[in-house]
């Protein structure tokens, strides 16, 4: 998008010596082929280390935990009571991937703060595939809990009379298109977030650097931003994962109240 | 007029996002009086109302980013291709090279 400075990162001499040697694949070429395979880069950063620290925690599981194992039980459980109070009796049956999701995007947000690093989510490509897979699996969960016509009488508008067998017709496109607006609100959410935090910083370097001692700048003030664009980080995460849970809730609702 | 389109450009990217950013804050102060009453009534349902309160501030918040999003890129991009075709693309690129942070960071990444 026009008008965005980005920084050089450590992906660079990557991209470089990859561009020189020719093994770089036809889609990373062209202008916008640097900020592509940064994103990938770092994306994949942040799934190797998350799967080597899950491995190592899971790998020795003890009665009496050490301190990895405690910090994971707490994240776990947290995550646990918080889809079971929004979602309702089933919600702990979703933690696989809702808490992946939560777990996951936290990192992709924060690695960004760290210098030389960039958020993938800083990028509208990745938070469009995040909420996409997401509403799909939405709408798995409930297709499968509800099976496929309950799913399209819900759809419908959960007719229950003449009246609303009726106005079907009306309620089943607003529905839809509901439903696939709610990809883009997420991902936007998302994206506007962890990119303008990215902007502030960016102006607050510009403003900070006019003021220099001995060639460098004397009032750190991109640093308060830092400090929130952490808790934005997790804030964003974490309404990208109950906003989720409401969805899911909302689909699996069950007519006859059990 | 000659600079109308740019003018008016300018203008509706610095009013749309102040417009938005007033008015969402605003609108966030009336939720979170609402929520903090409610919490000094009932202290033991603070949590859940804690939570209720997060994710409607996150929803208000969502419509400013919205804001954000639409002057601060895509009228933005407009603003930057009505300067280029009126002043000519090399001497956009002249001024920008002189931009201090361009000329530190070695000539950036800039679009």
């Amino acid at each position: 998008m026009a008008g965005q400075v980005h920084p050089p990162t450590i992906a660079n001499p990557l991209y470089e010596w990859l561009l020189k040697s020719g093994y770089l694949p036809e889609f990373l070429r062209g202008e916008n082929g640097e900020r592509l395979f940064q994103l990938i880069f770092f994306t994949w950063l942040v799934i190797i280390v998350l799967v080597v620290v899950s491995f190592i925690t899971s790998r020795t599981l003890k009665k009496i935990p050490g301190r990895l194992q405690s910090t994971m039980e707490i994240i776990v459980d947290k995550l646990a009571g918080l889809l079971d109070s929004l979602i309702g009796h089933g919600g702990r049956n979703y933690l696989g991937f809702l808490g992946t999701m939560f777990i996951f995007i936290f990192c992709l947000n924060l690695i960004g703060l760290i210098p030389g690093m960039m958020s993938p989510t800083s990028n509208w490509n990745c938070t469009v595939a995040l909420a996409i897979v997401t509403i799909l699996y939405v709408q798995a969960s409930g297709i499968k809990s509800n099976g496929f016509v309950g799913y399209l009488k819900h759809m419908g508008g959960s007719p229950k009379g003449v009246a609303m067998w009726i106005i079907v017709p009306l309620m089943f496109p607003i529905h839809l298109l509901g439903e696939v607006l709610k990809p883009l609100s997420l991902s936007l959410r998302l994206y506007g977030n962890i990119s303008g935090e990215d902007t502030i910083i960016l102006s607050m370097v510009k403003i900070a650097e006019g003021i220099k001692v001995f060639g460098m700048p004397l009032i750190p003030l991109p640093l308060p931003m830092m400090g929130f664009a952490i808790f934005t980080s997790f804030l964003q995460a974490f309404i990208f994962t109950a906003l989720s849970c409401i969805y899911i809730m909302i689909l699996t609702a069950h007519d006859d109240g059990h | 007029m000659g600079n109308w389109d740019i003018a008016m450009t300018a203008l509706a990217i610095g009013i749309g996002m102040a417009l938005a950013a007033s008015i969402g804050a605003l609108s966030q102060s009336k939720a979170i009086w609402g929520a903090v009453e409610a919490i000094a009534r009932q202290p033991e349902a603070g949590g859940r109302i804690f939570t209720s309160l997060i994710i409607g501030l996150a929803l208000i918040e969502t419509l400013v980013i919205y804001t954000l999003l639409v002057s601060g890129i895509f009228l933005k991009g407009n603003l930057d291709d009505m300067i280029k075709a009126k002043y000519g693309a090399d001497k956009v690129k002249a001024i920008q090279a002189e931009d201090s942070y361009n000329k530190e960071k070695g000539g950036g990444a800039q679009h």
